[in-house]
């Protein structure tokens, strides 16, 4: 089945992609890639778009959406939806889902695997650590590209999408982090039920 | 008059292509995925009407095997057919080329329709008794194609806009000598300056007007002729000295430059008007004003012209008055560029509110970008 996606930046679609690969459907058009309040606004006309195309799953990072627990945001955002559309909370946020893979985030950086989190989904701020970590990491040019150079306002690094995407695509163990990170978890369990749906979207007379 | 349908075989990247075409047609895609090719069929015809089949294929395309698209088969003909309508009709011209032994041009077939009646079909007769006739079409030649003057008439109306400030700037540094249909603006000044005093000066105000939100130190603006003979812009720029500053267009900003050919290239002429990416150097506010600013000039015409454009703005593709229907979305693939239809999901998500940007541009998106960055990494 082909999935479309609703997400809110370069490095959501890529996890996007994998997790629609792993469930064994093919990634279909990328939408929004404007932040969460373009998803937050645009969220029932995409879910009208399921209603007719092919499913999408819309990722959000729970952090952005200032709710108090996960459940809430279907609740709240999109109370009739339509099952075609997948709306799932990434708590609290995309790197905790990348950290929830240490191995391979501590292969990554290079550093002891003990350094790396245990509970990435109770991080209250996964992006800094993810960074922190990164500024002991002995990989120069890695550090470089993922920290923001001293006296730069900017929240990443210059390469910091760069290399999650590569990370994301090439190394990132997603059957490793759902162990870590229920709501990864939840949400690959939405995605392989997919398949029982319909094949053939509702169609009006 | 407008063009409402175009149908293209082995044109460039098309091996094949239908379209139906509104008054507005938006273009998008990936980079190469044959915008600017479908812009040049209309040019072609253009280039026809006004200089001949082998001056349009040979001269300033490069002759026929460069035009026949890649995925085809070696020898077959490329094919042109539009369909136009207006003051109560509709046309239908049909011209098929191919080139001889010599690479000259040939036409292998041209027809054409008035409201469903057949004026001509070539090969005739006479293109049987003397070959040497096929190099040249019908619609070419003023003894031949008085029953369809008309559109052969519509078919010169065609313009093409990309405005290059540089070339605006500098034109002789550009070319020496005038250039044909001068896509670039090299002659932009000239036309300016041409064009009589009273409407150059009407138009002028009302660009002023318009540019002023864009560049609100802009006071006044005039075309001049310097000793040299050669035409000139001028602005009047407030700053804090009591005087204001005078600047002509080699001063001017390349955004400032842009946005005044594109108005300009609104009120020139009355054939369809191809705009290539008007987006460059303009600020991403000025850009989603864009469609409707050309809408409201097209307004103050008894015959709203037809303009086709290409573009990658999202910006300009976020205006809730375009329609699904204006959006032509080109898809390269392995047997050269397609349509891709429109789906009955897009249609709901427009009704739903969202805009072209929303949900056609995404699909436009290059397939595998998120390579683009591994590539580096």
């Amino acid at each position: 089945m082909i999935v479309d996606m609703l997400v809110e930046g370069d490095l959501d679609e890529a996890v996007a992609r994998r997790l629609i690969l792993l469930t064994g459907h093919q990634p279909g058009v990328v939408f929004g890639k404007q932040g969460v309040s373009y998803i937050q606004r645009s969220l029932r006309a995409f879910d009208q778009r399921a209603r007719y195309g092919n499913p999408v799953l819309a990722l959000v990072d729970f952090l952005d959406t200032h709710l108090s627990c996960p459940p809430e945001l279907p609740a709240l955002w999109l109370p009739a939806r339509s099952s075609r559309f997948l709306l799932r909370a990434v708590v609290n946020e995309m790197e905790s889902w990348l950290l929830a893979d240490r191995r391979g985030i501590a292969q990554l950086l290079g550093l002891n695997v003990a350094l790396i989190p245990q509970q990435p989904e109770q991080l209250t701020d996964p992006k800094q650590t993810l960074i922190n970590l990164a500024r002991r990491s002995p990989r120069r040019k890695l550090r470089n590209a993922m920290v923001p150079p001293p006296g730069v306002t900017a929240a990443v690094g210059p390469g910091y999408t760069g290399v999650m995407i590569e990370f994301v695509t090439k190394r990132w163990s997603v059957e490793g982090a759902r162990r870590l990170a229920p709501s990864l978890d939840r949400c690959c369990h939405r995605l392989a039920e997919l398949n029982t749906l319909a094949s053939h979207p509702f169609v009006p007379l | 008059m407008r063009f409402s349908h175009i149908r293209l075989e082995n044109w460039k990247n098309f091996s094949r292509l239908d379209a139906a075409l509104q008054r507005r047609v938006f273009l998008i895609g990936p980079n190469a995925s044959g915008k600017s090719n479908l812009l040049d069929a209309f040019r072609f015809l253009r280039d026809v009407a006004l200089g001949g089949l082998r001056r349009a294929t040979e001269d300033a395309r490069g002759g026929v095997s460069t035009i026949r698209c890649l995925a085809a088969r070696r020898y077959s003909s490329v094919l042109i057919e539009v369909e136009a309508a207006g003051n109560g009709d509709t046309w239908q011209y049909r011209l098929e080329f191919n080139q001889d032994q010599q690479r000259h041009t040939v036409v292998k077939s041209e027809v054409v329709w008035r409201n469903g009646q057949m004026l001509l079909q070539r090969p005739d007769q006479n293109d049987q008794v003397d070959p040497v006739r096929l190099t040249q079409t019908a619609l070419e030649q003023i003894s031949a194609n008085q029953a369809f003057r008309e559109l052969a008439d519509f078919f010169k109306s065609v313009s093409y806009q990309h405005l290059l400030p540089q070339v605006v700037r500098d034109p002789r540094s550009f070319s020496p000598l005038p250039v044909t249909n001068d896509p670039y603006g090299r002659d932009f000044l000239l036309r300016l300056w041409q064009t009589s005093p009273r409407t150059r000066d009407a138009r002028l105000r009302k660009i002023l007007g318009a540019l002023k939100v864009a560049v609100p130190q802009l006071t006044e603006l005039k075309a001049f002729m310097d000793d040299t003979g050669v035409p000139h812009l001028e602005g009047r720029y407030q700053h804090w000295r009591p005087h204001d500053a005078r600047q002509n267009e080699s001063q001017f900003s390349d955004g400032t430059l842009r946005l005044l050919g594109l108005l300009w290239a609104m009120f020139e002429g009355s054939g369809p008007l191809l705009l290539e990416e008007p987006e460059i150097s303009l600020h991403p506010e000025i850009v989603r004003r864009l469609p409707t600013l050309f809408e409201q000039i097209n307004r103050e015409r008894k015959d709203p012209r037809q303009t086709i454009i290409s573009t990658h703005s999202r910006d300009l593709l976020s205006d809730p008055g375009i329609g699904a229907e204006e959006v032509l979305l080109l898809e390269p693939g392995p047997d050269g560029t397609v349509l891709r239809p429109l789906e009955e999901a897009d249609l709901a998500a427009f009704r739903a509110g969202l805009t072209a940007a929303d949900v056609l541009l995404p699909k436009a998106a290059p397939q595998n970008i998120q390579q683009m960055l591994r590539e580096f990494s």
